[in-house]
């Protein structure tokens, strides 16, 4: 009942002229920014951030989180029609989407994944509106040593999982608690590593960071090859687009397996939509009759990762809503966010900000049905975006970043920063670090050092106070667990591998 | 070998021991609990080991004939970066001295004609159409001060 009345508050916050506009704004933008490949929702929320500033931090939470779950729907299209995935959580899709689509299927395969989307995407809001609030009143009990300890899993959690190496996920999140303790000391006001610049006593900022990691990088990255491809011809008309009733009852178990996976796999900081989608692609090819349809254009190879993506989005708002937790470089832009708006992200962020919370859950659903008005009747006007000349985008994405960080504090430091960590993301991706634990360890840097030293200040200096309650002893041990499994893996195999990866 | 992995755990083991140096300088602990060196002590040492396992694992590293392949260098490749990047930072640099629409202008023009090979008449239409609608969007719409040369944009 209270769940009810939460939601037609967040209906009267969303439904207004205002922030149904900014709603259509976000999910028309990730739309946008989902087709078009190699422009990913980091670098679009990154550019966008700046502009966020004027605004009620409710609508620009509406419209950041619209980018966030719209560039879900857009990254099938390019994956169906050109075989490139327009988001990494795409990848799966294009196995079966772009087979489809050679086989003259590329409506339904459309078509299939905006309603697998769509299905699985409201689910995951469901989930959301459902999980999020309790687990922000059981947080409401935590004391400096269990923030310190969540938000050390959820580093952890973030390190091990991105990438293929733990120690170079650990490089990355310690370099960024590095660079987010930059600046004024929280206790004795001592500067650190400011190294006489007046403009870096407040710290860098992050809109500096992660428009050079996200937008420059991306950039820099894309210009290594020219993007060409050729479009498959879409079928005109809503009804070319429609599956058939047989497809739609052959993606039964494939919607709810995309939901549930999504949802769940959402819930862990740093597994993602890619790994949500490979997991629910590879249960539905388990669970099929016709396995060997799988890759040669099975429908339910395009429904079910489609799905988990989707829903995905849901679940990932759960950690970062209740708990201040991101588990993603999207998720931890969100979180800068909330700060750069002057919000608390955490337990309380629900019970003191009721209408931020409930009003995004209930432009989540507003947003859902958006995007399933844009991403089928609609799609082959957005396909055009597809026709766009690379050699224009770039340069507008290089000048609106400029723009983006030198309107922050009118400082061309800012931009000259924002330039080495443009090459510092490139070189990042070409070593294959993970930008994820960066981004996070940024964030929350000056958040986990508080609690720590809060922590050892109500102790005396005494460490044991980390394991002696239970929560945080707890979450601190699943935090070493997760920590040693690969050397123990490592271990117990050696005899059986050759050299390992590092 | 993988060389790469040598020369970023060789780099950050380097960066962790200028991390602890400057930490040191910092107070480590008061009477009530650490100090505003604590922290950043502790990044740098652990910045070190990790970047220590880094290297060490490296060398014992063996590349299949597939990664040695896909790893071979495409100069092309690195000079197109490389390109954009410098053209990227004498853009910033510029910015500050001739303003930074006729900046972008310049930067633009060098990306399409000379890094993505397009004809120069392509480069100046795109960067004039760029430049000027961000001069409509951004200093016009949203009154935002961009820094202006001695032209007065």
């Amino acid at each position: 009942m209270e769940t009810l009345q939460n939601l037609s508050l967040g209906l009267s916050v969303a439904l207004t002229l205002t922030n149904l506009s900014w709603c259509f704004i976000g999910v028309f933008i990730g739309t946008v920014v989902g087709i078009l490949p190699g422009i990913g929702p980091p670098g679009a929320i990154a550019m966008l951030l700046p502009l966020t500033f004027k605004l009620d931090p409710t609508s620009a939470f509406i419209m950041l989180a619209g980018i966030y779950y719209g560039a879900k729907y857009g990254g099938s299209t390019t994956s169906i029609l050109l075989n490139i995935p327009g988001e990494p959580s795409s990848v799966v899709t294009c196995l079966d989407g772009y087979q489809m689509a050679r086989q003259g299927r590329a409506g339904p395969a459309l078509g299939i994944a905006a309603i697998a989307s769509f299905i699985a995407g409201t689910f995951g809001v469901l989930g959301l509106m459902l999980a999020a609030p309790p687990l922000a009143r059981f947080a409401l009990r935590f004391a400096p040593p269990e923030y310190f300890a969540v938000m050390s899993l959820g580093l952890t959690m973030v390190a091990y999982l991105t990438g293929k190496s733990v120690v170079k996920g650990l490089l990355a999140t310690f370099f960024g608690i590095w660079l987010g303790i930059i600046g004024t000391d929280l206790f004795t006001a001592q500067s650190r590593y400011t190294f006489g610049q007046v403009e870096l006593v407040d710290g860098i900022d992050f809109t500096v960071v992660s428009i050079g990691l996200f937008a420059v990088a991306e950039i820099l990255v894309n210009m290594e090859s020219r993007v060409k491809a050729d479009l498959f011809k879409l079928p005109k008309g809503l009804r070319n687009l429609l599956p058939k009733l047989q497809d739609l009852k052959d993606c039964r178990f494939a919607f709810v397996n995309g939901t549930l996976v999504g949802f769940f796999v959402g819930l862990l900081p740093g597994a993602g939509a890619t790994i949500a989608s490979m997991i629910s692609y590879g249960i539905e090819k388990a669970v099929s009759k016709h396995p060997e349809k799988f890759g040669a254009g099975a429908i339910e190879g395009v429904a079910a990762p489609e799905g988990a993506n989707n829903s995905d989005a849901g679940g990932g708002l759960v950690p970062l809503l209740s708990l201040g937790i991101p588990g993603s470089n999207v998720g931890a832009m969100l979180l800068a966010a909330l700060y750069l708006w002057g919000l608390r992200p955490g337990p309380l962020l629900i019970h003191e900000h009721p209408e931020l919370f409930w009003g995004v859950v209930a432009s989540m659903y507003v947003g859902n049905f958006l995007l399933l008005i844009l991403n089928l009747p609609l799609v082959p006007i957005f396909v055009q975006i597809l026709r766009l000349p690379y050699f224009a985008l770039y340069p507008m994405v290089l000048g609106i970043s400029i723009v983006g960080v030198y309107s922050v504090n009118y400082s061309f430091l800012d931009v000259w920063l924002m330039g080495f960590f443009g090459l510092l993301g490139y070189l990042m991706r070409k070593l294959h670090f993970p930008m994820a634990p960066l981004v996070l360890g940024m964030v929350l840097g000056k958040p986990t050092e508080r609690a720590l030293r809060q922590s050892l200040m109500m102790s005396q200096g005494d460490f044991t106070i980390l394991f002696m309650r239970p929560i945080s002893a707890t979450l601190l041990s699943a935090a070493v667990i997760i920590l040693l499994s690969p050397t123990v893996q490592r271990l117990s195999l050696r005899e059986k591998k050759g050299p390992q990866r590092v | 070998m993988k060389r790469s992995d040598l020369l970023s755990g060789l780099f950050l083991i380097g960066f962790g021991l200028f991390i602890i140096r400057e930490a040191s300088a910092m107070k480590y602990s008061y009477v009530h609990g650490p100090g505003p060196g604590f922290l950043p002590f502790w990044i740098g040492v652990l910045l070190v080991a990790l970047a220590l396992i880094l290297a060490t694992m490296s060398a014992f590293y063996f590349y299949s004939e597939k990664e040695r392949k896909a790893n071979r260098a495409d100069w092309w490749k690195a000079i197109r970066v490389a390109g954009t990047w410098v053209a990227f930072l004498f853009m910033i640099a510029l910015a500050d001295k001739i303003g930074f629409i006729l900046s972008f202008v310049i930067f633009t023009v060098f990306l399409v004609s000379a890094v993505d090979r397009r004809s120069l008449s392509t480069g100046i239409t795109v960067a004039l159409a760029i430049a000027f609608g961000f001069y409509l969007i951004f200093v016009y719409a949203f009154g935002l001060r961009l820094p202006v040369g001695p032209w007065g944009f």
